[in-house]
């Protein structure tokens, strides 16, 4: 396989022009390749007789490099190659390993004899019943693999299939909830996987997530809020009075704080009434990672309570959920949830909201930035800060524009001045 | 075995060129060509090697050995190899990026040739210049230049310096269709004309520029006359014979009187670089129709078996062994290692005048 652009790995073959036998003349096109641009005829700089095709039309994602046909230069010599010179069945299984696993349409190796290509509905199906591609039977165009085929295969109970279900990989197009959830390791070696079977409370937490997202009308708010009156408050906790808090613990507190000042913040949308119902506490919802699947444990009347009293508590409901020992009262309920990615990487994400909620705070990294910052004499100088991003789910119904305003506003003071989580 | 061996007498051989010179504002030469059934040989066996070179340059490329750019010369082989015939090591040659060739012809060996396209130390430029810088000095072979008509001036610089020092020598500066558009070859050939340097501009006519039929980037496509007040002849540049011919007239005429435009008609069977595939702006009918009819190797190829020099078996067998030559030397090529990382500050300043890397500090 020639690289016919200097970023080309792997191409496909698209057409063979040439057949087996043919005479080749300098400057013809032995068949067409597609590569990761565009599909291109491949040239022949020397005459000679196409002896034999090692990687039928069809043939995906063979690695530049590879051989994919054999010229000689006198037409007897085409007798003299062996039959069985064939593409390489152990580098098809590499490629399939070096394909992304996560990829719902799996890599099938194509070297069962009976078949030349699969079409993309027989292969999801042979993925699925985990079929033995050698016993199927191709009716195709081309010698191609057809669903009928593999329905007809399936019908007649010929083929010994895994009777494991597979377990459906997480979500992969939410990077924001199951942060912590392991992605399911479904790594593919032609026709070989292991399924991992889901726990329930991941089949019923995916349900969920799936619920939400279809049946609440989502909004989306965000800021990216200065970090450092948080920073510094913090360590003066811990220098001055002995007292070790997490940024989280605080975020939580001003979120509690922001929430009491805007009652309509703290809602749930009623679907029998058809309208929002404030709830009578602040409780909120920490999204905590555990192996068993993201648990959220609630922090009950959080705007009443201290900072270092959120704090033990948060840490106490943590290993609780780690260890499986929640109580349904510690988890079930709560009027607004809060996502703390922030000791990862990532920068700004949104979150799904947890029904019934109306609200979900989805908190980032704090990253050091370089902004315009009036100082003390009134110029305007740079100055580096860290900014964290905080982007709020909420349920439209409940939050319009005006209550998200109010919250955000609240929110934000509450993050600038820390003094108003005295209030 | 034969009777007699491969023909390698010097008798003389008159031959006629395919078709008659065109000329602007001087007598075209004649358009007979003698010369012997050696220097047929000859060019059947340097120009076949060079279509190997580029062939299994090709290859290379396409295995990702040589990287960045890459421009062919197969196809206009004839004016390299009948240029070499008509003049010594001591005229100059400077030419644009499709230099693999003129470095051959120049004298250039094959390990270096390859070596130097794939980036390794034992290249001729230290691996350090790659396909578009290629040079040769003690062979008077000044590159090998990216800069579309930027060596055209210089070439005329050199012709200068040559009537300086009164060395009856001649400048061939090179430069292709597109680059004929260029402003600074006409202040060059201005100055050239009005000092009466021996400099001779060849213009290397495949007809396209990367992808522009000549009819439509020039008003006059007729380069030879582009010269306006300096006589130019046109020559079938897939005739070896007609270009040593012109070349050697043109060297005559640019000594004794000046400059003179050459236009060479022939044509590139690759595209324009490997990340063309060439057929986008011409049909695959045109060339091969060119490579039927007026490839330069099948020319005179023809011409050793309808003079009797050669069998059919004997050209092949020099084909296979040209085949062997360049497999080989593409062998040895590979075992050349990469430049030394200290490399990067040789050749840029004189030395002793700039940075320098001492051998400590750059480990490998």
């Amino acid at each position: 396989m020639p690289a016919l652009s200097p970023t080309m790995n792997q191409g496909n073959i698209a057409k063979w022009r040439k057949q087996e036998g043919d005479k080749i003349e300098v400057g013809d096109v032995i068949c067409e390749i597609e590569t990761d641009k565009a599909t291109l005829e491949f040239e022949s700089l020397e005459e000679g007789y196409l002896a034999k095709i090692l990687a039928p039309e069809g043939s995906k994602d063979v690695q530049v490099g590879q051989p994919i046909f054999v010229t000689v230069e006198d037409l007897e010599d085409i007798k003299s190659i062996p039959a069985d010179t064939s593409f390489g069945g152990e580098q098809k299984e590499e490629q399939t390993t070096e394909s992304v696993p996560q990829a719902d349409a799996a890599n099938v190796s194509q070297q069962s004899s009976a078949v030349s290509r699969i079409s993309p509905a027989a292969k999801r199906l042979i993925k699925e019943h985990g079929l033995d591609m050698s016993s199927l039977r191709a009716s195709g165009p081309r010698g191609t693999l057809l669903k009928g085929d593999v329905l007809a295969a399936l019908k007649s109970g010929a083929i010994s299939s895994s009777k494991e279900k597979k377990a459906p990989a997480a979500p992969s197009s939410q990077p924001n909830r199951d942060s912590q959830a392991q992605p399911a390791t479904t790594s593919q070696k032609a026709d070989t996987y292991e399924d991992i079977p889901n726990s329930q409370i991941r089949k019923v937490i995916a349900k969920r997530l799936l619920e939400s997202k279809q049946t609440t009308p989502h909004l989306y708010l965000s800021k990216d809020v200065v970090l450092d009156p948080l920073l510094a408050f913090r360590i003066e906790l811990k220098e001055q009075h002995g007292i070790k808090v997490s940024v989280n613990d605080i975020i939580i507190k001003a979120v509690a704080i922001a929430l009491r000042n805007v009652p309509e913040a703290n809602a749930y949308w009623n679907s029998e009434k058809e309208e929002s119902q404030k709830c009578d506490s602040v409780d909120i919802s920490i999204a905590v990672a555990t192996e068993k699947g993201l648990m959220t444990p609630i922090i009950r009347n959080a705007d009443q309570k201290t900072i270092s009293a959120i704090s033990t508590e948060v840490k106490q409901l943590a290993e609780k959920a780690r260890a499986g020992k929640l109580a349904p009262n510690e988890f079930q309920g709560g009027s607004f949830s809060i996502s703390n990615l922030g000791m990862y990487p990532v920068d700004h994400f949104c979150a799904i909201i947890n029904p019934p909620q109306s609200g979900i705070l989805a908190v980032g990294r704090g990253n050091k930035v370089v902004e315009p910052v009036v100082d003390s004499d009134g110029n305007e100088k740079a100055a580096a800060v860290t900014k964290m991003s905080l982007t709020l789910s909420a349920d439209h119904r409940v939050f319009d524009g005006q209550v998200g305003g109010k919250f955000f506003t609240e929110l934000a003071s509450n993050f600038s001045d820390i003094r108003r989580l005295l209030l | 075995m034969a009777a007699r061996s491969i023909s390698d007498s010097t008798a003389a051989l008159t031959i006629e060129t395919s078709v008659p010179f065109t000329s602007h504002l001087v007598d075209p030469p004649s358009r007979d060509v003698t010369t012997t059934p050696a220097e047929l040989m000859t060019f059947f066996r340097d120009m076949s090697l060079m279509r190997r070179m580029e062939i299994a340059a090709d290859s290379l490329y396409k295995a990702k050995l040589i990287r960045g750019f890459c421009h062919l010369y197969d196809g206009q082989e004839a004016v390299a190899v009948g240029m070499e015939a008509a003049i010594t090591r001591n005229d100059s040659i400077i030419t644009a990026y499709r230099d693999h060739c003129t470095y051959l012809a120049r004298g250039g060996d094959l390990i270096s040739a390859f070596s130097e396209l794939m980036g390794r130390e034992a290249g001729c430029s230290r691996g350090k210049g790659g396909s578009m810088h290629f040079y040769k000095k003690d062979a008077n072979f000044y590159g090998g230049h990216g800069i579309v008509g930027a060596q055209v001036p210089l070439g005329c610089g050199l012709a200068f310096a040559q009537k300086y020092k009164k060395e009856d020598t001649a400048t061939f500066a090179l430069y292709g269709d597109g680059a004929a558009n260029q402003g600074q070859l006409f202040e060059a050939l201005n100055i050239s004309a009005l000092w009466k340097l021996p400099a001779i501009l060849v213009c290397e006519n495949n007809h396209y520029g990367m992808g522009t039929a000549e009819w439509r980037a020039a008003k006059s496509p007729a380069y030879y006359k582009r010269g306006d007040y300096v006589p130019g002849l046109k020559v079938d540049g897939m005739d070896v014979l007609a270009v040593k011919q012109a070349c050697k007239f043109a060297k005559d005429h640019a000594v004794a009187n000046g400059p003179i435009v050459l236009e060479m008609d022939t044509y590139r069977y690759h595209g324009h670089s490997m990340s063309d595939p060439g057929s986008t702006y011409r049909t695959r009918d045109e060339i091969s129709g060119v490579r039927q009819e007026r490839d330069p190797i099948e020319r005179v190829r023809k011409l050793i078996l309808a003079h009797d020099l050669a069998t059919p078996a004997e050209l092949k067998d020099i084909e296979k062994e040209i085949r062997k030559r360049v497999d080989d030397a593409i062998a040895k090529a590979k075992e050349s290692s990469m430049p030394d990382t200290s490399e990067l500050f040789t050749n840029v300043y004189k030395k002793g005048f700039g940075v320098e890397v001492s051998c400590q500090i750059c480990s490998n």
